[in-house]
Protein backbone atom coordinates (compact mmCIF):
# COMPACT_ATOMS: atom_id res chain seq x y z
CA UNK A 1 0.00 0.00 0.00
CA UNK A 2 3.17 2.31 1.16
CA UNK A 3 4.97 0.82 -1.93
CA UNK A 4 2.47 1.79 -4.16
CA UNK A 5 1.67 5.60 -2.75
CA UNK A 6 5.22 6.32 -3.56
CA UNK A 7 5.34 4.68 -6.88
CA UNK A 8 2.26 7.21 -7.69
CA UNK A 9 3.51 10.30 -5.97
CA UNK A 10 6.84 9.55 -7.77
CA UNK A 11 5.19 9.03 -10.63
CA UNK A 12 3.52 11.94 -10.82
CA UNK A 13 6.57 14.24 -9.49
CA UNK A 14 8.77 12.86 -12.31
CA UNK A 15 6.00 13.90 -14.91
CA UNK A 16 5.78 17.65 -13.12
CA UNK A 17 9.58 18.63 -12.50
CA UNK A 18 10.55 16.71 -16.05
CA UNK A 19 7.71 19.22 -17.91
CA UNK A 20 9.53 20.07 -21.02
CA UNK A 21 10.14 16.00 -21.91
CA UNK A 22 6.93 14.98 -20.57
CA UNK A 23 4.96 17.68 -23.13
CA UNK A 24 7.30 17.28 -25.91
CA UNK A 25 6.20 13.10 -25.07
CA UNK A 26 2.61 14.09 -24.77
CA UNK A 27 2.59 16.28 -27.99
CA UNK A 28 4.14 13.79 -30.16
CA UNK A 29 1.52 11.12 -28.85
CA UNK A 30 -0.97 13.18 -29.10
CA UNK A 31 -0.53 13.72 -33.13
CA UNK A 32 -0.22 10.09 -33.64
CA UNK A 33 -3.39 9.58 -31.81
CA UNK A 34 -4.70 12.18 -33.40
CA UNK A 35 -3.55 10.98 -37.19
CA UNK A 36 -5.01 7.33 -36.29
CA UNK A 37 -8.50 9.17 -35.12
CA UNK A 38 -8.31 11.13 -37.80
CA UNK A 39 -8.48 8.18 -40.17
CA UNK A 40 -10.58 5.82 -37.93
CA UNK A 41 -13.18 9.14 -38.06
CA UNK A 42 -12.97 8.98 -41.97
CA UNK A 43 -13.22 5.32 -42.05
CA UNK A 44 -16.60 6.18 -39.96
CA UNK A 45 -17.54 8.99 -42.28
CA UNK A 46 -17.40 7.22 -45.42
CA UNK A 47 -18.96 3.85 -44.26
CA UNK A 48 -21.78 6.50 -42.76
CA UNK A 49 -22.11 7.92 -46.60
CA UNK A 50 -21.97 4.93 -48.21
CA UNK A 51 -24.77 3.55 -45.83
CA UNK A 52 -27.09 6.51 -46.39
CA UNK A 53 -26.59 6.48 -50.31
CA UNK A 54 -27.55 2.74 -50.14
CA UNK A 55 -30.66 3.55 -48.22
CA UNK A 56 -31.88 5.66 -50.82
CA UNK A 57 -33.88 4.33 -54.22
CA UNK A 58 -31.45 2.85 -56.41
CA UNK A 59 -33.44 1.93 -59.42
CA UNK A 60 -36.71 3.63 -60.18
CA UNK A 61 -38.61 1.39 -63.15
CA UNK A 62 -41.51 3.31 -64.45
CA UNK A 63 -44.31 1.07 -66.92
CA UNK A 64 -46.57 1.99 -69.91
CA UNK A 65 -49.69 2.91 -68.97
CA UNK A 66 -50.59 -0.04 -70.73
CA UNK A 67 -49.28 -2.97 -69.02
CA UNK A 68 -52.00 -4.50 -66.18
CA UNK A 69 -51.35 -3.77 -62.72
CA UNK A 70 -51.25 -7.03 -61.24
CA UNK A 71 -48.22 -7.59 -63.73
CA UNK A 72 -46.22 -4.54 -62.16
CA UNK A 73 -47.42 -6.14 -58.61
CA UNK A 74 -45.44 -9.76 -59.94
CA UNK A 75 -42.72 -8.46 -60.75
CA UNK A 76 -42.46 -6.81 -57.30
CA UNK A 77 -43.26 -9.89 -55.77
CA UNK A 78 -40.34 -11.51 -57.95
CA UNK A 79 -38.09 -8.86 -57.20
CA UNK A 80 -38.38 -8.50 -53.84
CA UNK A 81 -37.08 -12.44 -53.05
CA UNK A 82 -33.97 -11.57 -54.26
CA UNK A 83 -31.53 -11.09 -52.07
CA UNK A 84 -29.59 -8.02 -53.78
CA UNK A 85 -33.23 -6.18 -53.19
CA UNK A 86 -33.74 -4.27 -49.64
CA UNK A 87 -37.02 -3.29 -50.33
CA UNK A 88 -39.36 -2.64 -53.43
CA UNK A 89 -42.16 0.11 -53.49
CA UNK A 90 -44.86 0.44 -55.68
CA UNK A 91 -45.85 3.50 -56.75
CA UNK A 92 -49.45 4.07 -58.14
CA UNK A 93 -50.65 6.85 -60.38
CA UNK A 94 -52.49 8.99 -57.19
CA UNK A 95 -48.93 8.64 -55.35
CA UNK A 96 -46.95 9.36 -58.25
CA UNK A 97 -48.66 13.20 -58.26
CA UNK A 98 -49.13 13.41 -54.82
CA UNK A 99 -45.32 13.30 -55.29
CA UNK A 100 -44.92 15.44 -58.03
CA UNK A 101 -47.19 18.16 -56.50
CA UNK A 102 -44.96 17.99 -52.79
CA UNK A 103 -42.07 18.91 -55.28
CA UNK A 104 -43.23 21.52 -57.59
CA UNK A 105 -44.10 24.65 -56.47
CA UNK A 106 -44.34 26.51 -59.29
CA UNK A 107 -48.71 27.08 -59.99
CA UNK A 108 -48.11 26.96 -63.67
CA UNK A 109 -46.76 23.63 -63.30
CA UNK A 110 -49.20 22.26 -60.64
CA UNK A 111 -52.00 22.72 -62.90
CA UNK A 112 -51.40 21.33 -65.94
CA UNK A 113 -51.68 17.31 -64.02
CA UNK A 114 -54.85 16.84 -62.29
CA UNK A 115 -56.37 13.70 -60.60
CA UNK A 116 -58.32 13.16 -64.24
CA UNK A 117 -55.51 14.17 -66.13
CA UNK A 118 -52.85 12.58 -64.73
CA UNK A 119 -49.94 11.17 -67.50
CA UNK A 120 -48.04 10.31 -64.37
CA UNK A 121 -46.59 6.85 -65.28
CA UNK A 122 -46.72 4.22 -61.99
CA UNK A 123 -43.46 3.00 -60.84
CA UNK A 124 -41.39 0.51 -58.71
CA UNK A 125 -38.90 2.16 -56.61
CA UNK A 126 -35.93 -0.25 -55.59
CA UNK A 127 -33.55 -0.17 -53.39
CA UNK A 128 -30.62 -2.56 -53.14
CA UNK A 129 -28.95 -3.85 -50.34
CA UNK A 130 -25.75 -2.37 -51.87
CA UNK A 131 -25.46 0.11 -54.68
CA UNK A 132 -22.88 -2.67 -56.22
CA UNK A 133 -25.63 -4.74 -57.49
CA UNK A 134 -27.02 -1.79 -59.66
CA UNK A 135 -25.70 -3.96 -62.88
CA UNK A 136 -27.14 -6.86 -61.90
CA UNK A 137 -30.86 -5.76 -61.66
CA UNK A 138 -30.31 -3.93 -64.40
CA UNK A 139 -29.74 -6.83 -66.42
CA UNK A 140 -32.49 -8.82 -64.63
CA UNK A 141 -34.85 -5.67 -65.78
CA UNK A 142 -34.21 -5.80 -69.57
CA UNK A 143 -34.75 -9.36 -70.45
CA UNK A 144 -37.35 -9.61 -73.21
CA UNK A 145 -40.50 -10.97 -71.37
CA UNK A 146 -40.59 -7.28 -69.64
CA UNK A 147 -39.40 -5.63 -73.04
CA UNK A 148 -43.28 -4.01 -73.54
CA UNK A 149 -44.28 -3.68 -70.24
CA UNK A 150 -41.38 -1.15 -69.10
CA UNK A 151 -41.07 2.40 -69.98
CA UNK A 152 -38.08 3.73 -68.98
CA UNK A 153 -35.20 2.39 -66.34
CA UNK A 154 -33.71 4.85 -64.50
CA UNK A 155 -30.85 4.88 -62.20
CA UNK A 156 -27.71 7.35 -62.27
CA UNK A 157 -24.71 4.68 -63.48
CA UNK A 158 -21.80 7.34 -63.06
CA UNK A 159 -22.68 8.02 -59.61
CA UNK A 160 -23.03 4.61 -58.66
CA UNK A 161 -19.87 2.94 -60.52
CA UNK A 162 -18.14 5.68 -59.23
CA UNK A 163 -19.29 4.83 -55.51
CA UNK A 164 -18.40 1.39 -55.66
CA UNK A 165 -14.95 2.36 -57.02
CA UNK A 166 -14.37 4.60 -54.77
CA UNK A 167 -15.59 3.09 -51.34
CA UNK A 168 -13.04 0.03 -51.72
CA UNK A 169 -10.16 1.70 -52.62
CA UNK A 170 -10.86 4.61 -49.91
CA UNK A 171 -10.85 1.76 -47.70
CA UNK A 172 -7.96 0.19 -48.77
CA UNK A 173 -5.71 2.73 -48.59
CA UNK A 174 -7.17 3.85 -45.10
CA UNK A 175 -6.43 0.65 -43.73
CA UNK A 176 -2.76 0.35 -45.40
CA UNK A 177 -2.15 4.08 -44.09
CA UNK A 178 -3.60 3.27 -40.63
CA UNK A 179 -1.23 0.55 -40.43
CA UNK A 180 1.89 2.92 -41.17
CA UNK A 181 0.48 5.57 -39.22
CA UNK A 182 0.79 3.20 -36.15
CA UNK A 183 4.07 1.49 -36.96
CA UNK A 184 5.65 5.34 -37.57
CA UNK A 185 3.66 6.96 -34.27
CA UNK A 186 4.93 3.68 -32.00
CA UNK A 187 8.58 4.52 -33.20
CA UNK A 188 8.60 8.38 -32.58
CA UNK A 189 6.81 7.82 -29.28
CA UNK A 190 9.88 5.12 -28.20
CA UNK A 191 12.33 7.59 -29.65
CA UNK A 192 10.82 10.85 -27.81
CA UNK A 193 10.20 8.21 -24.38
CA UNK A 194 13.78 6.81 -24.83
CA UNK A 195 15.13 9.92 -24.72
CA UNK A 196 13.06 11.26 -22.08
CA UNK A 197 14.38 7.80 -20.22
CA UNK A 198 17.89 8.48 -21.16
CA UNK A 199 18.43 12.27 -19.80
CA UNK A 200 17.16 10.09 -16.76
CA UNK A 201 19.94 7.75 -16.89
CA UNK A 202 21.68 8.78 -13.78
CA UNK A 203 18.73 8.65 -11.82
CA UNK A 204 17.83 5.37 -13.08
CA UNK A 205 21.80 4.57 -11.60
CA UNK A 206 21.24 6.35 -8.28
CA UNK A 207 18.39 4.50 -7.46
CA UNK A 208 19.88 1.10 -8.04
CA UNK A 209 22.72 2.27 -5.81
CA UNK A 210 20.37 3.26 -3.13
CA UNK A 211 19.07 -0.36 -3.35
CA UNK A 212 15.92 0.52 -4.86
CA UNK A 213 14.21 -2.85 -6.32
CA UNK A 214 13.96 -2.97 -10.49
CA UNK A 215 9.95 -3.04 -10.01
CA UNK A 216 10.49 0.14 -7.69
CA UNK A 217 12.58 1.75 -10.57
CA UNK A 218 10.28 1.39 -13.30
CA UNK A 219 6.76 1.51 -12.04
CA UNK A 220 7.29 5.99 -11.64
CA UNK A 221 8.04 5.70 -15.00
CA UNK A 222 5.19 3.42 -15.67
CA UNK A 223 2.63 5.87 -13.90
CA UNK A 224 4.31 8.63 -15.99
CA UNK A 225 3.47 6.98 -19.23
CA UNK A 226 0.17 6.21 -18.17
CA UNK A 227 -0.17 10.18 -17.44
CA UNK A 228 1.51 11.05 -20.94
CA UNK A 229 -0.89 8.41 -22.82
CA UNK A 230 -4.12 9.93 -21.15
CA UNK A 231 -3.45 13.52 -21.16
CA UNK A 232 -2.49 12.85 -25.15
CA UNK A 233 -5.60 10.87 -25.84
CA UNK A 234 -7.50 13.73 -24.26
CA UNK A 235 -5.97 16.37 -26.36
CA UNK A 236 -6.29 13.86 -29.36
CA UNK A 237 -9.75 14.19 -28.58
CA UNK A 238 -10.70 17.90 -28.45
CA UNK A 239 -9.25 18.21 -31.60
CA UNK A 240 -11.16 15.48 -33.27
CA UNK A 241 -14.17 16.69 -32.05
CA UNK A 242 -14.00 20.13 -32.87
CA UNK A 243 -11.93 19.76 -35.69
CA UNK A 244 -14.20 17.76 -37.38
CA UNK A 245 -17.16 19.51 -36.80
CA UNK A 246 -15.44 22.20 -38.33
CA UNK A 247 -14.04 20.64 -41.41
CA UNK A 248 -17.02 19.39 -41.89
CA UNK A 249 -18.81 22.75 -41.90
CA UNK A 250 -15.90 24.60 -43.52
CA UNK A 251 -15.73 22.01 -46.87
CA UNK A 252 -19.36 20.93 -47.33
CA UNK A 253 -22.11 23.41 -48.08
CA UNK A 254 -25.07 24.19 -45.62
CA UNK A 255 -27.51 21.83 -47.86
CA UNK A 256 -25.52 18.95 -48.23
CA UNK A 257 -24.80 19.42 -44.36
CA UNK A 258 -28.24 19.12 -43.43
CA UNK A 259 -28.67 16.37 -45.04
CA UNK A 260 -25.97 14.93 -43.37
CA UNK A 261 -26.31 16.24 -39.98
CA UNK A 262 -26.84 12.28 -38.63
CA UNK A 263 -23.40 12.15 -39.84
CA UNK A 264 -22.26 14.32 -37.07
CA UNK A 265 -24.55 13.17 -34.63
CA UNK A 266 -23.15 9.76 -35.53
CA UNK A 267 -19.90 10.95 -34.76
CA UNK A 268 -20.85 13.14 -31.78
CA UNK A 269 -22.65 9.90 -30.47
CA UNK A 270 -19.44 7.53 -30.90
CA UNK A 271 -17.42 10.10 -28.98
CA UNK A 272 -17.75 8.29 -25.95
CA UNK A 273 -16.11 5.22 -28.14
CA UNK A 274 -13.55 7.00 -29.63
CA UNK A 275 -12.13 9.00 -26.48
CA UNK A 276 -12.53 5.18 -24.93
CA UNK A 277 -10.28 4.33 -27.90
CA UNK A 278 -7.81 6.86 -28.08
CA UNK A 279 -7.10 6.36 -24.04
CA UNK A 280 -6.51 2.95 -24.91
CA UNK A 281 -4.60 3.55 -27.59
CA UNK A 282 -2.11 6.24 -26.00
CA UNK A 283 -2.08 4.59 -22.59
CA UNK A 284 -0.75 1.48 -24.39
CA UNK A 285 1.23 2.75 -26.48
CA UNK A 286 3.11 5.19 -23.64
CA UNK A 287 3.70 2.32 -21.52
CA UNK A 288 5.34 -0.40 -23.93
CA UNK A 289 7.52 2.31 -25.25
CA UNK A 290 8.56 3.27 -21.78
CA UNK A 291 8.87 -0.14 -20.27
CA UNK A 292 10.94 -1.00 -23.76
CA UNK A 293 13.01 2.02 -22.93
CA UNK A 294 13.68 1.86 -19.37
CA UNK A 295 14.79 -1.92 -19.78
CA UNK A 296 18.30 -1.45 -21.06
CA UNK A 297 19.29 0.61 -17.75
CA UNK A 298 18.10 -1.92 -15.35
CA UNK A 299 20.63 -4.09 -16.26
CA UNK A 300 23.48 -4.11 -13.99
CA UNK B 1 41.06 -5.13 21.54
CA UNK B 2 40.84 -7.46 19.35
CA UNK B 3 37.20 -6.53 17.16
CA UNK B 4 35.93 -9.00 14.99
CA UNK B 5 36.19 -8.31 11.30
CA UNK B 6 33.10 -7.30 9.56
CA UNK B 7 34.80 -7.43 5.90
CA UNK B 8 37.27 -10.26 5.05
CA UNK B 9 38.61 -10.24 1.54
CA UNK B 10 40.40 -12.94 0.36
CA UNK B 11 42.26 -13.50 -3.09
CA UNK B 12 40.37 -10.80 -5.05
CA UNK B 13 41.03 -10.49 -8.81
CA UNK B 14 39.40 -8.72 -11.32
CA UNK B 15 40.60 -8.93 -14.83
CA UNK B 16 39.22 -6.85 -17.82
CA UNK B 17 39.21 -8.20 -20.84
CA UNK B 18 41.49 -8.64 -22.82
CA UNK B 19 44.10 -8.93 -20.09
CA UNK B 20 43.88 -5.71 -18.20
CA UNK B 21 44.71 -6.84 -14.23
CA UNK B 22 42.72 -3.95 -12.23
CA UNK B 23 43.01 -5.95 -8.99
CA UNK B 24 45.40 -9.07 -8.39
CA UNK B 25 45.00 -11.64 -5.46
CA UNK B 26 43.75 -8.80 -2.93
CA UNK B 27 43.73 -9.83 0.76
CA UNK B 28 42.72 -7.48 3.57
CA UNK B 29 40.02 -7.17 6.97
CA UNK B 30 38.24 -3.93 8.09
CA UNK B 31 36.88 -4.54 11.55
CA UNK B 32 34.20 -3.46 13.10
CA UNK B 33 34.07 0.04 14.01
CA UNK B 34 37.22 1.26 12.25
CA UNK B 35 38.35 4.06 10.77
CA UNK B 36 40.32 2.75 7.71
CA UNK B 37 42.06 5.16 4.67
CA UNK B 38 42.47 3.20 1.15
CA UNK B 39 45.24 4.98 -1.06
CA UNK B 40 46.94 4.56 -3.91
CA UNK B 41 48.06 6.52 -6.74
CA UNK B 42 44.89 6.69 -9.83
CA UNK B 43 44.74 3.62 -11.95
CA UNK B 44 45.54 1.23 -8.77
CA UNK B 45 42.44 -0.07 -8.59
CA UNK B 46 40.64 2.02 -5.95
CA UNK B 47 37.50 2.42 -7.99
CA UNK B 48 37.15 -1.22 -9.10
CA UNK B 49 37.82 -2.65 -5.57
CA UNK B 50 34.91 -0.63 -4.60
CA UNK B 51 32.79 -1.41 -6.83
CA UNK B 52 33.40 -4.76 -6.02
CA UNK B 53 32.62 -4.11 -2.51
CA UNK B 54 28.85 -2.38 -3.57
CA UNK B 55 28.41 -5.46 -5.37
CA UNK B 56 28.37 -3.32 -8.98
CA UNK B 57 30.47 -6.09 -10.35
CA UNK B 58 31.29 -9.15 -9.89
CA UNK B 59 35.24 -10.41 -9.91
CA UNK B 60 36.91 -12.78 -11.61
CA UNK B 61 37.78 -14.70 -8.88
CA UNK B 62 38.24 -14.14 -5.34
CA UNK B 63 35.62 -13.60 -2.35
CA UNK B 64 34.21 -10.66 -0.02
CA UNK B 65 32.66 -11.20 3.21
CA UNK B 66 30.10 -8.79 4.87
CA UNK B 67 28.87 -9.96 8.04
CA UNK B 68 29.50 -13.61 7.00
CA UNK B 69 27.85 -13.02 3.70
CA UNK B 70 29.79 -13.78 0.61
CA UNK B 71 28.54 -11.14 -1.52
CA UNK B 72 29.93 -12.13 -4.96
CA UNK B 73 27.38 -14.99 -4.89
CA UNK B 74 24.37 -12.68 -4.31
CA UNK B 75 22.19 -13.02 -7.15
CA UNK B 76 20.84 -10.38 -9.01
CA UNK B 77 17.35 -10.26 -7.29
CA UNK B 78 19.46 -9.95 -3.32
CA UNK B 79 21.83 -7.09 -4.57
CA UNK B 80 19.52 -4.34 -3.77
CA UNK B 81 18.63 -6.04 -0.29
CA UNK B 82 22.51 -6.12 0.02
CA UNK B 83 23.08 -2.06 -0.85
CA UNK B 84 20.34 -0.89 2.01
CA UNK B 85 22.99 -2.27 4.68
CA UNK B 86 25.93 -0.58 3.18
CA UNK B 87 26.56 3.15 3.05
CA UNK B 88 28.06 4.71 -0.19
CA UNK B 89 29.35 8.17 -0.51
CA UNK B 90 31.13 8.89 -3.85
CA UNK B 91 32.84 12.15 -5.24
CA UNK B 92 30.38 13.41 -7.50
CA UNK B 93 27.89 12.86 -4.61
CA UNK B 94 25.37 11.34 -6.97
CA UNK B 95 22.09 13.29 -6.01
CA UNK B 96 19.00 13.02 -7.74
CA UNK B 97 18.82 16.57 -9.08
CA UNK B 98 14.61 16.58 -9.14
CA UNK B 99 14.10 16.04 -5.44
CA UNK B 100 15.07 18.10 -2.77
CA UNK B 101 17.37 17.27 -0.11
CA UNK B 102 14.44 15.95 2.48
CA UNK B 103 13.69 13.76 -0.43
CA UNK B 104 16.93 12.57 -1.60
CA UNK B 105 17.80 12.06 1.85
CA UNK B 106 13.64 10.13 2.55
CA UNK B 107 14.39 8.00 -1.08
CA UNK B 108 17.05 5.43 0.71
CA UNK B 109 14.32 4.72 3.31
CA UNK B 110 11.35 4.81 1.27
CA UNK B 111 13.33 1.39 -1.50
CA UNK B 112 13.69 -0.07 2.19
CA UNK B 113 9.75 0.05 2.57
CA UNK B 114 9.74 2.36 5.51
CA UNK B 115 6.84 3.30 6.70
CA UNK B 116 5.91 7.22 6.85
CA UNK B 117 6.32 7.98 11.04
CA UNK B 118 9.86 6.02 10.51
CA UNK B 119 10.39 8.79 7.58
CA UNK B 120 9.10 11.77 9.51
CA UNK B 121 11.25 10.97 12.22
CA UNK B 122 14.20 10.14 10.73
CA UNK B 123 14.95 12.72 7.96
CA UNK B 124 14.85 15.38 9.93
CA UNK B 125 17.25 13.60 12.84
CA UNK B 126 19.99 12.46 10.03
CA UNK B 127 19.83 15.82 8.84
CA UNK B 128 20.66 17.58 11.78
CA UNK B 129 23.39 15.42 12.29
CA UNK B 130 25.24 16.65 8.84
CA UNK B 131 23.82 19.88 9.86
CA UNK B 132 21.31 20.63 6.71
CA UNK B 133 18.04 21.24 8.86
CA UNK B 134 17.47 24.74 6.85
CA UNK B 135 18.16 23.10 3.44
CA UNK B 136 15.79 20.38 3.90
CA UNK B 137 13.71 21.80 0.58
CA UNK B 138 16.42 23.23 -1.07
CA UNK B 139 17.00 21.33 -4.49
CA UNK B 140 20.78 19.82 -5.04
CA UNK B 141 21.69 22.29 -7.56
CA UNK B 142 21.31 25.15 -4.80
CA UNK B 143 23.69 23.61 -2.87
CA UNK B 144 27.85 24.00 -2.72
CA UNK B 145 29.77 20.93 -2.90
CA UNK B 146 30.43 20.38 0.66
CA UNK B 147 26.84 20.41 1.12
CA UNK B 148 26.25 18.11 -1.77
CA UNK B 149 28.46 15.38 0.15
CA UNK B 150 26.75 16.22 3.29
CA UNK B 151 23.34 15.12 1.57
CA UNK B 152 25.06 11.91 0.24
CA UNK B 153 26.68 11.24 3.42
CA UNK B 154 22.98 11.63 5.27
CA UNK B 155 21.79 9.40 2.56
CA UNK B 156 24.18 7.01 3.23
CA UNK B 157 23.49 6.79 7.07
CA UNK B 158 20.02 6.61 6.97
CA UNK B 159 19.46 3.14 7.19
CA UNK B 160 21.92 2.64 10.43
CA UNK B 161 24.71 0.66 7.44
CA UNK B 162 27.10 -0.83 9.85
CA UNK B 163 29.93 -0.12 7.23
CA UNK B 164 30.62 3.25 5.14
CA UNK B 165 32.51 3.31 2.08
CA UNK B 166 33.73 6.83 0.79
CA UNK B 167 34.64 6.78 -3.01
CA UNK B 168 37.38 10.15 -3.24
CA UNK B 169 34.53 12.07 -0.86
CA UNK B 170 36.63 15.06 -1.05
CA UNK B 171 38.13 15.14 -3.98
CA UNK B 172 36.00 17.60 -5.98
CA UNK B 173 36.09 20.22 -2.43
CA UNK B 174 38.18 22.75 -1.46
CA UNK B 175 40.93 21.90 1.53
CA UNK B 176 38.57 23.71 4.21
CA UNK B 177 35.17 21.85 3.09
CA UNK B 178 37.24 18.24 2.65
CA UNK B 179 38.54 18.79 6.47
CA UNK B 180 34.57 19.18 7.10
CA UNK B 181 33.09 15.97 5.82
CA UNK B 182 36.41 14.25 7.51
CA UNK B 183 35.20 15.44 10.55
CA UNK B 184 31.69 14.79 9.90
CA UNK B 185 32.72 10.93 8.52
CA UNK B 186 34.76 11.02 12.16
CA UNK B 187 31.49 12.02 13.82
CA UNK B 188 29.74 8.52 12.26
CA UNK B 189 32.77 6.41 12.79
CA UNK B 190 32.20 7.80 16.67
CA UNK B 191 28.28 6.39 16.42
CA UNK B 192 29.50 2.91 15.81
CA UNK B 193 29.64 3.01 11.63
CA UNK B 194 32.66 1.31 10.01
CA UNK B 195 34.39 4.04 7.76
CA UNK B 196 35.95 3.09 4.52
CA UNK B 197 37.64 6.09 2.81
CA UNK B 198 39.31 5.71 -0.02
CA UNK B 199 41.33 8.87 -0.98
CA UNK B 200 44.82 10.29 -2.61
CA UNK B 201 44.73 13.52 -0.51
CA UNK B 202 48.16 12.87 1.52
CA UNK B 203 47.09 15.39 4.07
CA UNK B 204 44.43 13.97 5.21
CA UNK B 205 45.92 10.72 5.57
CA UNK B 206 48.30 11.78 7.53
CA UNK B 207 47.11 13.80 10.31
CA UNK B 208 43.70 11.27 10.59
CA UNK B 209 46.62 9.30 11.78
CA UNK B 210 44.37 5.85 10.85
CA UNK B 211 45.27 2.45 9.76
CA UNK B 212 45.84 2.64 5.88
CA UNK B 213 45.90 0.46 2.89
CA UNK B 214 47.74 0.89 0.37
CA UNK B 215 46.98 -0.27 -3.52
CA UNK B 216 49.81 -0.09 -5.84
CA UNK B 217 49.32 -1.76 -9.42
CA UNK B 218 46.49 -3.71 -8.11
CA UNK B 219 48.10 -5.35 -5.19
CA UNK B 220 47.78 -4.67 -1.27
CA UNK B 221 51.39 -3.12 -1.02
CA UNK B 222 50.45 -3.10 3.20
CA UNK B 223 47.43 -2.77 5.59
CA UNK B 224 49.08 -1.41 8.37
CA UNK B 225 50.76 1.78 7.69
CA UNK B 226 49.49 5.27 9.42
CA UNK B 227 50.57 7.50 6.93
CA UNK B 228 50.62 8.11 3.12
CA UNK B 229 53.89 7.84 2.81
CA UNK B 230 56.46 5.57 5.49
Amino acid sequence: MITLYRILKFGLLNFWRNWILSSASVVVLAISILVISLFMAFNFFLQKAIESINQKVDVIVYFKDKTPEDEILDLEDELKTLVEVKDVEYISKEKALEKWLSQTENEALRKIISEEENPLPRSLEIKLTSAEYTPKIIDFLNKEEYKDKILKIRYNRMVVEKIISYSKAVRKVGIILSTIFVVISFYVVLNTLRLAIYSRKDEIEIMKLVGATPSYIVMPFVVEALIVGFLSAVIAFIFVIFGTNYAIKLILPREILEELSFLVKGLSLGSAKIFGLQVLLGVSIGVICSLIGVKRYLKS
Amino acid sequence: MEKKPIVKVRGLTKIYPPNIVALKDVNFDLYDGEFVCLIGPSGAGKSTLIRLMISEEKPTRGHIFVAGRDITTLLPREIPYYRRRVGVVFQDFKLLSKRTVYENVAFALEVSDATLKEIREKVPFILQIVGLEDRANHFPETLSGGEKQRVAIARAIINGPKLLIADEPTGNLDPKTSWEIINLLLEINKRGTMIFLATHNKDIVDKLGKRVIVLEKGSVISTTRKTYYL
